[in-house]
């Protein structure tokens, strides 16, 4: 044993601070530390990311089976009895924002879409649902597109998940969504790629569009149209609160919609029907793909929305 | 049938799982404790397929008996018969499973471009950790037989040493003689042990959640066969580059949540993975990498195939099988022979010229810059070998592998290299991770550097930070459930 006794302090020194080191501190200064860490960043940056490419709208997202679908549907957000349903094809999860509907006073919403789901299997979707004020977004495709062997492929594999994926999947998109909505979160993959997050290319849906509403689909499209027009007579007969919207595309797809599916046909039937109905084509908005609106104007475009509902009395939570 | 997900280490599921196995195994009394325990891990199996559990149990029940069998007899020849039976069921239920589908496309039962696949064939599930599980009790039937150890004193006990959910589905292949003991007791918790616990699944929760899931798109980028002969000889070597980082931070990812979980239960695992990328040699890499699976082969196939003890050319042969067989154990395609055979090939020939000396883990100081010069260029070179062979590992099939290889070798000759893409890349970011994680290994390995308690401490809070600032790409199941 040394007789130093600068030594023996520095010993005891050390030994404290090793001994300090395996106690149980480090672990409240960490996790203190992390907290502080995570509350700065939220404090430096808030919890609303700007949409860069593609909105940035996270919400909880739900399979909802139904009978004779041709795609997986897909329940985004919320869907109390207060609630709002925007029920559509694709184009309603790129063009809705559900933060900025709720955020202007519409109530708790729900988005009910998938890509090429056909609007009469989205309205019996919403038929499962609580809420009792919907807002359907029709355009050709919607109303009918040849089913794709690879949606019913994805259909299946929705359909054959069990109980205990489905709980996972659940708990994770949960938390998920709380972490978007908490902090501006970064991401290392932004969808698609490229400088605004997502591959620009207006024309890329020309193509499919023409295909989608060329001539021998367009009497099929008539006879389903019909069957839109029916379920929703039913639906208002059974205290719904309906009203439509045609949302907005490029001109050159305005265009190739308007020429395979006459908007008057739209119209007519929510004249028919009694339901207000709010034509957004003619605008200048920006797309990714000719049919889809980059982030910015689909808050734009949701505004709108909110703004147009709002002034519709039958249209408020009751 | 879509693929299942057993109950994964990255999931709020798991997480909620993991309180109650912990407060069931330390705070029940010992008996309640293991029933408790084993109830739990095969709640935790079931969560992927229920039906499968009967096949774990009957593997583990046969190899339990059987090993009793083979303790209780005296006569060698009966012993070496029953050996023989436990090596023919779990081997034959190994290939049952894993090597059906390869054997009946082969043989022409796999149907073809027009008919598609076959619905058995389609519908051909591989169970779960069967690879890890079958090692698992075939190493127990050896190790009774050559009297290495005794059977376990009860089926319970030795049930739960094989379903024990920490390293049930993906390893570390943990052999009875370390586990079955810490069964017996509750080894007290310590703050030190908590600490490291708590370290382990945190970084390796961020190498799964973060860096393994973030760096998928660009790995996919580069091994798309519609695609692979237009992409860069850069964006190749990003692809197999970020491959390599990709698989470590999955595997090796996970491997550290289930050495954190058994940390924070009582319980010591044998370390997995050793920052391999660091190796100078491919003899050093497979001390660094999956160790519990290549001392698996050194012990129960290398050693009794000879080793290195019948002559140089005996021991080239034993190199090959068994790094050959260890390919195939990890997947049933050529590619993954080629992967396996690659590194035999490896192997043979720094043990024929005399290249292996192996340091893994161990202080090595420097002797000095030109030292410094000659592990460097030996630690590139070796990672170049160990990720030529990634993308066998990698790739769909055989012509995909070597259509990347020729974008990463040939086409710097003869089509511009792309490097602006590196500027394009944000993702790159990623490796750093990796990068620093094997820079101070090599710092402690090389330098004598220590490795610093309020450092491990900071790193740890940023990886916890980041665990939640990062959005997760398509979450992927570990890659090595797929074994």
């Amino acid at each position: 044993m040394s007789n130093d006794p600068h030594e023996t302090t520095r010993h005891a020194r050390a030994r404290s601070r090793r001994s300090a080191w395996r106690g149980p501190w480090p672990i409240a200064v960490g996790a203190i530390a992390a907290v502080v860490l995570l509350a700065g960043w939220r404090l430096a940056l808030g919890s609303e990311k700007p949409s860069r490419g593609v909105k940035v709208d996270p919400a909880p997202k739900r399979f909802i089976d139904v009978e004779g679908a041709v795609a997986p549907l897909y329940l985004h957000g919320r869907a109390p009895a207060d609630g709002l349903l925007v029920a559509g094809d694709s184009r309603i999860g790129s063009d809705i924002s559900i933060r900025v509907l709720e955020r202007r006073g519409v109530g708790p919403v729900g988005t009910l879409w998938n890509g090429l789901a056909q609007i009469e299997h989205v309205l019996a979707g919403a038929r499962t649902l609580a809420p009792r004020r919907l807002v359907v977004c029709l355009t050709p495709a919607s109303v009918y597109s040849k089913p794709l062997p690879h949606m019913a492929v994805i259909l299946e594999k929705e359909r054959a998940m069990r109980l205990t994926q489905r709980i996972d999947e659940r708990l994770d998109d949960d938390l998920d969504v709380w972490r978007q909505r908490t902090f501006w979160t970064i991401e290392p993959n932004p969808w698609g790629g490229g400088e605004a997050g997502v591959r620009i290319e207006p024309q890329r849906h020309e193509g499919i569009y023409r295909l989608i509403v060329s001539e021998p689909t367009r009497a099929t499209r008539r006879e389903h149209l019909d069957v839109v027009h029916a379920t929703l007579r039913d639906m208002i007969g059974a205290g719904w609160q309906i009203a439509c919207v045609r949302l907005p595309a490029t001109a050159r797809i305005e265009a190739i919609e308007d020429e395979g599916f006459p908007p008057e046909l739209i119209r007519n039937m929510c004249t028919d029907l009694g339901v207000p109905y709010l034509d957004m084509t003619g605008g200048e908005y920006t797309t990714f793909d000719g049919s889809h609106l980059l982030g910015a104007d689909a808050e734009r475009a949701s505004n709108l929305i909110a703004d147009w509902l709002l002034t519709l009395p039958h249209m408020q939570a009751r | 049938m879509p693929p299942a997900r057993v109950v994964r280490f990255d999931t709020v599921t798991f997480w909620l799982f993991f309180p109650l196995a912990w407060a069931v195994w330390r705070l029940l009394p010992l008996r309640a404790a293991k029933a408790g325990t084993l109830a739990l891990s095969l709640v935790f199996y079931a969560w992927w397929r229920p039906e499968y559990v009967v096949l774990i149990w009957l593997s583990s029940y046969v190899d339990y008996r059987i090993a009793g069998f083979i303790h209780a007899a005296h006569d060698e020849r009966v012993r070496q018969r029953w050996l023989t039976v436990s090596l023919a069921g779990n081997l034959g239920l190994l290939a049952f499973f894993k090597y059906t589908p390869l054997i009946a496309t082969t043989l022409g039962f796999g149907g073809d471009a027009t008919t598609g696949k076959p619905e058995w064939l389609a519908a051909w599930v591989v169970p779960v950790g069967i690879s890890f599980y079958t090692f698992q009790t075939l190493s127990y039937t050896i190790d009774v037989h050559a009297r290495r150890l005794k059977p376990a004193a009860s089926y319970f006990d030795f049930f739960l040493f094989v379903s024990f959910f920490p390293q049930l589905v993906a390893g570390p292949i943990v052999r009875a003689r370390e586990l079955l003991p810490q069964l017996q007791f509750r080894r007290p918790l310590s703050w030190p042990r908590i600490q490291l616990g708590l370290y382990r699944c945190i970084e390796g929760l961020f190498l799964k959640i973060v860096v393994a899931d973030g760096l998928a798109p660009q790995v996919e980028n580069a091994f798309r066969a519609s695609t692979v002969a237009d992409i860069s000889p850069t964006q190749a070597w990003i692809g197999a580059v970020c491959f390599g980082a990709q698989i470590f931070a999955d595997f090796a990812g996970y491997s550290w949540i289930a050495i954190g979980l058994a940390l924070l239960m009582g319980f010591n695992f044998p370390e997995n993975f050793r920052y391999p990328y660091i190796s100078r040699s491919l003899t050093e890499f497979w001390t660094r990498w999956h160790i519990t699976l290549s001392r698996w082969l050194r012990d129960y196939l290398y050693v009794p195939l000879g080793g290195n003890r019948a002559g140089a050319g005996r021991t080239y042969v034993n190199l090959m099988v068994t790094m050959l067989l260890g390919g195939l154990w990890h997947g049933a395609s050529w590619s993954f022979l080629a992967w396996g055979g690659l590194h035999g090939l490896a192997l043979a020939v720094e043990r024929a010229f005399g290249w292996t000396r192996v340091r893994a883990g161990m202080s090595d100081p420097l002797r000095g810059p030109v030292d410094f010069v000659m592990r460097a260029l030996r630690v590139v070179i070796v990672y170049v070998v160990v990720h030529v062979a990634w993308v066998f590992f990698r790739a769909s099939d055989f012509t995909l592998a070597v259509a990347v290889l020729e974008r990463m070798f040939v086409a710097p000759f003869t089509t511009p290299l792309g490097l602006e893409i590196i500027a394009q890349t944000p993702q790159l970011l990623l490796l750093v991770p990796i990068v620093a994680l094997h820079a101070g290994q090599a710092a402690h390995e090389w330098l004598g550097l220590k490795k610093s308690a309020p450092l491990r401490l900071a790193v740890c809070v940023v990886w916890l930070v980041l665990l939640v600032l990062v959005d997760r790409g398509a979450a992927s199941p570990f890659l090595y459930f797929q074994f």
